[in-house]
């Protein structure tokens, strides 16, 4: 997939060559009707950062005493990474931009399960987890963009939109670690680490909206853009009726995920090339 | 930039219009484990039943060091395996597996004195959660009960006579009628041993077999583990199914509506399922001479729990036990004896068979006895969904 996309990018450089792709126009003087749009295609990567907002807990783990073990999320703590295309249509300082990728976002989440003596309260047990979760979606989001040129070298814009996601795959990682403090010493636990696809606990699509804001850059005939956006879902993204059917983290691990709402931070460059192959020399293209 | 303003002015309010979607907590299908920090306590459940809510009120045993025997311990969840409360009800001990009902609000169980070791019918309100002895039964060392559709079958045993009784039970608890069958000699220790252990080690049970007079219980006669039936009707017959010792005999058995048995048997170390097997009543066989399909996977003398389900009008047997591999395994098979499925639970950790039960919702809810961080016993919840049951015993219909 790395190697497809980097290809593709190649590509894209390549096709930026005005010999290849775009005829630029030495006559600005009187711009056309065509003049006032343009068609770009790019595409892109970078890095992401998620959290997640949990609607409701649930255990596997039940106290008979006392309070339920408590999960502690950790936020915007793991980088994802994300590659996608991009097509926008810009007219006057708007553009609409659709911009389809692959995207991989982590999170992650602690807790501790321990045992003590109620004769002796130094003679216990704990074992901490941490659970790395890590969804692949495939991100189908539809933005405006407002840009306001502040120069002919770095144009500024802010965006904001929606978005639609189907889940490619999705697989947790459980790293355990344990200390045995009532056999004489403290003693470490032989804990395995456990992994497995969780694809099937989760919901096959999200849905939310996202904001954000970036700059343009004038490359040649292309454009770079480097842009940050928040992206916030709209449902929860576990199937409720699948909660516990992963019998591996269940009963291996006492786990079953929350009812979680996903939110991300991205960071995603792009390149990209105008679309409209205009042979009229009264063209003036828009860069934005 | 007025459309500007207008656009986000709406994106503005398109994210604060909408609402998260929140789901309900399913009750068709979840694990709960009940666990208590406290490093000493042992929690063994070995029956279940359905509460008026549609909760679970679940039977245990729990170490007591101050008592001989395991105290009698109830634990309640809601239906969706939050836990309400429980209780540990000494002196009350050795609770016995298929003795476990509710009338109402309240719960009913029978229990043995862990010093007289008589047995006392115990009822435990929903409200107050303390037990109160509502009858004495003139009989020790009790073993077994099944709960019939009028009266109980309880098993016992006489150590002064060393036999082991049958007594019929009135709804009030009174002795319709008793028979004991002599085991020529002392099988206090065997039966001690038992008793004072958590988990079962031997499998006393008792039972009716449908639409008859026929009573059976599975206990010491003759020197061995032996299945005994019992026909009160006129004239009366008596038949056996002998083990060896106790290295071999019936595990468990469930009276078919067809006339025939579902049976589980072991012998030494090997275990084996009769889903469908004929029995006489009134013969005299040996346990090893029966058949059945040989399952190595589980363990050695397996704990085996087997029903009678009815899913969609149609009669499927389940069998639960305990595989080597420290999983649950359920095996379904249907009225013809033919395996229509199975499915094992537990992983990493030790998971044991106490019992399981048909839920309201055609559902199936199956508790045992788990080893948290492989080491603590505490009780565990497998509530499976009609669809998980309907996957079971591979259901094709509409």
């Amino acid at each position: 997939m790395q190697k497809i996309a980097l290809l593709f990018i190649i590509g894209l450089f390549l096709t930026s060559n005005p010999s290849i792709a775009q005829f630029k126009s030495k006559s600005r003087n009187k711009p056309s009707p065509i003049a006032s749009s343009q068609w770009w295609l790019g595409v892109g990567g970078g890095l992401n950062l998620s959290n997640v907002q949990v609607l409701e807990e649930y255990h596997v783990l039940t106290p008979t005493s006392g309070e339920l073990p408590q999960k502690d999320y950790q936020s915007f703590n793991k980088i994802g990474t994300q590659f996608n295309l991009m097509l926008s249509y810009s007219f006057s300082n708007i553009s609409l931009v659709l911009q389809p990728g692959l995207s991989r976002k982590n999170f992650t989440y602690e807790n501790r399960v321990e045992w003590q003596s109620e004769q002796n309260p130094e003679n216990g047990i704990y074992i901490d987890n941490v659970h790395l979760q890590s969804l692949n979606y495939f991100d189908i989001p539809l933005k405006i963009r407002y840009s306001f040129p502040v120069s002919n070298a770095i144009i500024p814009f802010i965006q904001g939109g929606g978005y639609y996601s189907i889940l490619v795959e999705a697989d947790k990682t459980i790293e355990s670690t344990g200390v045995d403090n009532a056999s004489g010493s403290a003693n470490i636990l032989p804990l395995d680490n456990q992994a497995d696809e969780i694809t099937e606990l989760i919901f096959p699509s999200n849905y939310g909206l996202m904001a954000g804001a970036g700059i343009m850059v004038p490359v040649g005939d292309g454009m770079a853009i480097l842009e940050a956006n928040y992206h916030h879902g709209f449902r929860n993204i576990v199937n409720d009726e699948l909660r516990y059917t992963e019998d591996k983290f269940v009963t291996g691990a006492y786990d079953v995920p929350d009812d979680w709402v996903l939110s991300n931070i991205s960071l995603n460059f792009t390149f990209a090339i105008p679309l409209k192959f205009v042979t009229s020399k009264d063209f003036v293209p828009v860069n934005r | 930039m007025k459309k500007f303003l207008l656009s986000n002015f709406l994106l503005l309010v398109l994210f604060s219009a909408c609402e998260l979607t929140q789901s309900e907590q399913p009750a068709g299908h979840f694990t709960r484990i009940y666990n208590q920090s406290d490093f000493s306590g042992s929690f063994y459940p070995i029956d279940i039943i359905q509460a008026a809510d549609s909760g679970f009120v679940i039977l245990g045993k729990t170490i007591d060091p101050d008592f001989t025997f395991p105290v009698t311990y109830l634990l309640r969840t809601d239906a969706r395996g939050n836990f309400m409360w429980d209780n540990a009800f000494s002196p009350y001990v050795n609770p016995l597996p298929g003795g476990l009902w509710r009338e109402g609000n309240d719960y009913f169980t029978i229990a043995m004195d862990d010093i007289s070791l008589e047995t006392y019918v115990i009822k435990v309100n929903e409200n107050n959660k303390v037990a109160e002895q509502i009858a004495t039964l003139p009989y020790q060392y009790p073993l077994s009960l099944a709960k019939l559709e009028s009266g109980y079958l309880l098993q016992y045993y006489n150590r002064n006579a060393r036999n082991t009784g049958m007594a019929k039970l009135d709804v009030a608890f009174s002795e319709e009628w008793s028979q004991e069958y002599p085991v020529l000699e002392d099988a206090e220790e065997p039966i001690i041993t038992h008793l004072r252990s958590p988990q079962p080690t031997l499998p006393f049970f008792s039972g009716q077999i449908t639409g008859t007079s026929t009573y059976f219980i599975n206990g010491f006669y003759n020197f061995t583990l032996s299945l005994i039936f019992q026909n009160t009707s006129t004239p009366e017959s008596f038949g056996v199914i002998n083990g060896f010792r106790d290295k071999g005999a019936i595990s468990s058995a469930q009276s078919l509506p067809n006339g025939a048995f579902a049976l589980s048997r072991y012998n030494f170390d090997n275990n084996f399922l009769l889903p469908n097997q004929t029995v006489e009543p009134a013969g005299i066989v040996s346990a090893d001479d029966l058949a059945g399909f040989e399952f190595p996977e589980l363990v050695p003398g397996a704990h085996v729990v087997t029903k009678l389900v009815e899913v969609n009008g149609e009669n499927y047997i389940i069998y639960a036990s305990s595989t080597k591999s420290n999983q649950i395994v359920l095996l379904a098979y249907d009225e013809a004896g033919l395996l229509v499925g199975s499915r094992y639970i537990g992983n990493n950790y030790p998971y044991e068979v106490g019992n399981f039960t048909l839920t309201g919702d055609d559902g199936l809810a199956i508790t045992g006895t788990t080893y948290v961080a492989g080491r603590f016993p505490r009780i565990s919840l497998f509530k499976l969904s009609a669809t998980d049951v309907r996957e079971l015993i591979a259901w094709t219909g509409e």
